[in-house]
């Protein structure tokens, strides 16, 4: 039957990877904002070749399940890091490529092509005539930006940004194929520690309705706080 | 990167995609009418009903697709095996429909309850001025406005589903991912890179050429949307 030692021993395997993958999820969410917003900028001046190359890459990002995503980038980028280091002369063993950064460049890739639609949207939101009202009145185009555009383009986004942060923590238990150790890999470790495995994915299972139920409690709270302030003003 | 070995094995790949394709199609079936019905039953504020499926929308909501599988894999047998029921002839295949659809279904709940709440109140207290009985209102009134509304966010849903199917291969399910498995163990790993290309491309593929049906399907649905008096 149910072996409750076995959970609680699992709950406290898992808490320890728990401070990693959030910490990972802030890095993957923090980096992906930014080439995003690169990527949004290219796309929205229409920067000749560049935009169409982000549009491929968006498109291929959406359309290929993660693991394909993690185990092409696994079996490349460690190979083409050892390749350039040997052009420079340098022997490089390909197994000591640091997982923890294997997947911060891989999530925060990915995570990348989803922030810049994100950001186009959000941007796409704040009507134009919004813009022509702002430079009829003499603003200059960094002022219409900085003042109009851009406070209301982030009352779209940062709401995106949340639910980014809580998808990234739950995408991350894919992050195994990467050789790095979240949630759902520290259970398995547990599992093969106890040989329950049941008990162990629940145990898991507990642990991510938990922080998962909590961020999304507090965002939409946020939310709510925020879409509040926005109709009284 | 050996173009021609990536070329041979696309055939051997494509051999297998079959089962992926059925296990979608049927998930993605279950998945929407379950959903259609977790969310009817939450608004429906139903004493005790309404409550276990917000927990049960909440717990599958907030865990990876992933744990669902392996929770389903080494779960479901357990609860069966409770009840005596033998649980030798169930397949893999089973195991991973039921976990799609318990995944799938939760995401899909909350898109159909978003957009059941963009009908006005209004609809509901006209519908019954005029006589309708619950079930006239739900099928004449609300659902044909529910749909045009959540149709793009389900399309969303769907091709999410589609890119689920890949993490079954590691309940040693042979489908695509599975038979990739396979190829490369029989190469003795060293070509892991073009097979894994290989499949990234095969469900590049898939995946435009759903999402092009389910816009095409989204452009339908949109001669419905908003109000419009037919």
């Amino acid at each position: 039957m149910f072996d409750w030692s076995a959970f609680f021993e699992g709950i406290r395997i898992i808490l320890t990877a728990v401070p990693r993958t959030l910490l990972m999820s802030a890095g993957v969410l923090l980096i992906g904002i930014i080439v995003g917003g690169i990527m949004a900028l290219l796309r929205m001046n229409r920067v000749p070749v560049l935009s169409q190359l982000v549009k491929i890459f968006v498109s291929y990002v959406r359309g290929v399940p993660l693991i394909v995503h993690l185990l092409v980038i696994l079996y490349s980028i460690p190979d083409a890091t050892a390749s350039l280091l040997g052009l420079v002369g340098i022997e490089y063993d390909t197994y000591n490529f640091p997982s923890a950064l294997l997947a911060l460049l891989a999530y925060s890739l990915l995570e990348s092509a989803v922030e810049s639609e994100n950001i186009r949207g959000a941007f796409q939101s704040v009507g134009n005539d919004q813009i022509d009202a702002a430079r009829s009145i003499g603003m200059t185009r960094r002022q219409s930006l900085v003042r109009i555009i851009i406070p209301q383009a982030l009352t779209v986004a940062i709401p995106l940004f949340l639910n980014a942060f809580i998808k990234i923590i739950r995408s991350l238990s894919l992050a195994f194929t990467v050789g790095f150790v979240d949630i759902l890999a520290a259970s398995n470790v547990a599992a093969a520690l106890t040989f329950r495995n049941l008990e162990s994915y629940f145990a898991a299972a507990l642990v991510y309705w938990v922080i998962c139920g909590l961020l999304d409690f507090f965002f939409s709270r946020l939310r709510i706080g925020y879409s509040m302030e926005e109709r009284i003003s | 990167m050996d173009f021609s070995f990536m070329i041979e094995t696309a055939p051997r790949l494509i051999e297998a995609l079959p089962i992926t394709i059925f296990i979608f199609i049927v998930a993605t079936i279950l998945a929407t009418v379950l959903g259609i019905l977790i969310a009817m039953l939450r608004e429906r504020k139903l004493p005790i009903l309404t409550q276990l499926m917000w927990l049960y929308a909440s717990f599958f909501r907030s865990i990876p697709g992933l744990l669902v599988i392996l929770l389903v894999y080494y779960g479901l047998p357990f609860i069966l095996m409770v009840f005596g029921i033998n649980i030798g002839f169930i397949s893999r295949v089973t195991y991973a429909i039921v976990a799609l659809v318990l995944y799938n279904s939760a995401h899909i709940s909350e898109i159909f309850r978003a957009a059941y709440r963009s009908i006005p109140e209004s609809q509901f207290d006209a519908a019954r001025s005029i006589g309708m009985t619950r079930r006239q209102m739900s099928f004449r009134i609300i659902l044909p406005q529910v749909f045009p509304v959540a149709w793009p966010s389900v399309g969303n849903a769907v091709i999410e589903i589609l890119k689920d199917t890949s993490i079954l291969y590691l309940i040693g399910l042979v489908d695509i991912m599975g038979q990739a498995e396979i190829i490369i163990a029989n190469t003795f790993g060293i070509y892991q890179l073009e097979v894994y290309f290989v499949i990234a491309i095969i469900y590049w593929i898939l995946s435009s050429f759903v999402g092009w049906i389910l816009d095409k399907v989204e452009r339908r649905l949109s001669k419905y949307k908003g109000g419009e008096v037919a």
